[in-house]
């Protein structure tokens, strides 16, 4: 991060920011590591987080591609802080969803599959969040990761157990005759092998590699979370840094007319210093001119509501009429002997 | 530390969790290894499986040497009485008499000593398989299977976890184990008309102990176990199947050792 963001920032959003990327380090190495039935921990590989990646990538992609619509061009990050977090993110994106695919095999593509028109999905026009804070994952993105999880865990439970089916359904009346084969007595659906789910010969030690999942899953989102209200804090603060480098009656006029809520939505986030304050200067232009524009408005209306012209005499016109008057927005309506002094 | 550098040294942190996150996903368990002997460490006693198949009663007396001189006399006396048995008799009557009941206190002596005297107890149970009969008959009768599992049992409580970090005895622990899984699945197969739940229990609770932790990883015994005879012992199966890969490794390694003298 540059000596000068860090100055010009508030050091709460950047703490936040901080944390966040240290609890989606954290997750994505809880989710990285199993542990096997002889005591040492392990890699889950990295086939699926090699998959992770991908949709992570399309993601990222969908995500620009949805700003560029949106005309807010392609954002970048300005300084390191900002770098660490889009990396945490694209990382974490990354993390979560290497860690609920099943480890390999036709079900790791399939689960994929899902999770990139998700993920693509949450970045479509009118959704966009912020490319140049990487990666997002939403509320339904994030339930579907959970359930995807709670999936992963049950088969791996099942590969400790030696049943590699996901569920065994018996069938009816056969069930109970023992002398019959069991391929004939039970029905397997969602059958895997231990080489496709990663499960070591020897097995896993299910309660301790659940452990380590589930945790990693929450730092991991947890982390996520936090870093997206964070980014977007922190590129608020660059911005408020930027207008507090003007006096501050003119900078409170600004602010006034660039309300904070507007900064994001106006693509004031994710500017250099430089285009950042041209941005600023172009905004304020443009609202003053809409102020004024306004005010000619107002003095329009307050004419033609007193001469009464036509349409203004229901009561709707009357009382929209009223509401403006009423705020004083109207000018005031000129006396006889002012009109006479001008005479 | 300042504000800024504190920041400066999380973020250094978040980056090399984020790099070590990637990197511990290839981590992977080795290859068990087993112990190496010592140069000179088998000399007195080189090959000791030998020991323990039927062609091992040509090298018992290389065992004289290494029994403590207390119990020398009655391991000579022992093994000689083992050689000299014809027939195959029945296991609980040979035990029974005065030759059987000093094959068991010289047992529990041997299994206090020296590594070697472990190995020639172990010995001496294995002859004890190979020349007596303890595969359960028709009509059931266990007992016999069970003695000897007993035997087999006891050596392997003392030993077993010490065995696999020996040279010496790495092999017989491991073949000892094999022929407790034979002896003990005869035992619950035995009878025509049903299995014997109650030795399936037992050995399964025997073969738990020994292998795996109370916290429910793998002993050293387990993972030298798969890694010398893959599949054979699968603790999560909760039906006889924990038995039968032992039986059928230690029947092709043993096959003299079936509880009818090979006949």
């Amino acid at each position: 991060m540059s000596a000068g963001a860090s100055r010009r920032t508030d050091d709460g959003a950047a703490r936040r920011l901080v944390l966040a990327c240290l609890l989606i380090g954290a997750g994505g190495l809880l989710l990285g590591l199993q542990r096997h039935a002889d005591g040492p921990l392990i890699g889950t590989g990295f086939a699926a987080l090699g998959m992770g990646t991908f949709v992570a990538l399309v993601a990222l992609l969908a995500n620009a591609t949805a700003e560029v619509r949106a005309g807010h061009g392609i954002t970048m990050p300005r300084d390191g802080l900002a770098l660490l977090s889009v990396g945490a993110g694209f990382c974490g994106s990354a993390f979560l969803v290497a860690g609920v695919l099943v480890p390999g095999g036709p079900w790791m593509f399939a689960e994929a599959l899902v999770l990139l028109v998700v993920f693509a999905r949450s970045s479509a026009p009118g959704t966009a969040s912020d490319a140049g804070d990487g990666p997002r994952v939403g509320r339904g993105t994030l339930l579907l990761l959970g359930a995807m999880l709670l999936f992963r865990l049950w088969v791996t439970y099942q590969g400790c157990q030696r049943e590699w089916a996901a569920v065994q359904v018996d069938v009816p009346l056969l069930s109970g005759m023992e002398w019959l084969p069991d391929s004939l007595r039970s029905v397997s659906l969602i059958e895997f092998t231990a080489a496709e789910f990663g499960i070591p010969e020897s097995g896993l030690v299910f309660s301790h590699t659940m452990t380590l999942w589930a945790l990693g899953f929450a730092l991991a989102a947890g982390g996520m979370w936090l870093r997206q209200r964070s980014s977007w804090e922190y590129e608020n603060d660059r911005v408020h840094a930027t207008i507090s480098e003007l006096p501050p009656a003119l900078a409170s006029l600004v602010e006034r007319l660039i309300p904070e809520e507007d900064w994001r939505r106006e693509g004031l986030h994710h500017l250099s210093d430089r285009q950042r304050r041209k941005r600023i200067s172009a905004m304020t232009e443009e609202r003053v001119r809409r102020q004024l524009e306004l005010r000619e408005a107002f003095r329009a209306a307050a004419g033609a509501g007193r001469a009464g012209e036509t349409g203004t005499e229901t009561e709707f016109a009357r009382d929209v009429f009223g509401a403006i008057e009423r705020q004083g927005a109207l000018p005031a309506a000129r006396t006889r002997e002012e009109r006479g002094e001008e005479t | 530390m300042s504000g800024d550098r504190w920041l400066q040294v999380q973020a250094v942190l978040a980056v090399a969790l984020l790099v070590l996150a990637v990197a511990v996903r290839g981590c992977e368990h080795g290859a068990p290894a087993r112990p190496q002997p010592a140069p000179g460490d088998l000399d007195e006693l080189p090959e000791p499986l030998q020991l323990l198949g039927a062609a091992g009663a040509g090298r018992m007396a290389e065992l004289d040497a290494v029994v403590a001189s207390a119990q020398r006399a009655a391991w000579v006396d022992t093994r000689a009485a083992l050689d000299r048995l014809e027939g195959c008799p029945k296991l609980l009557k040979w035990i029974a008499r005065p030759e059987g009941q000093r094959l068991e206190r010289l047992l529990t002596a041997l299994e206090t000593g020296s590594r070697q005297e472990a190995l020639g107890a172990l010995a001496l149970i294995f002859r004890v398989a190979g020349r007596t009969e303890w595969e359960p008959g028709m009509f059931g009768g266990a007992a016999g299977a069970e003695r000897l599992g007993g035997l087999l049992q006891d050596w392997l409580e003392v030993w077993a976890a010490k065995g696999v970090d020996d040279p010496l005895l790495y092999e017989p622990t491991l073949a000892a184990v094999l022929l407790y899984g034979r002896v003990m699945n005869a035992a619950f197969e035995s009878g025509l008309f049903g299995d014997s739940e109650r030795s399936l229990e037992r050995a399964r609770a025997c073969l738990a102990r020994l292998c795996t932790t109370p916290g429910g990883l793998r002993t050293p015994l387990a993972i030298a176990l798969e890694d010398r005879y893959p599949g054979a012992l699968d603790l999560a199966l909760e039906d006889e199947g924990i038995l039968e890969g032992l039986a059928d490794e230690a029947a092709l390694l043993f096959p003299d050792h079936d509880g009818e003298c090979g006949e």
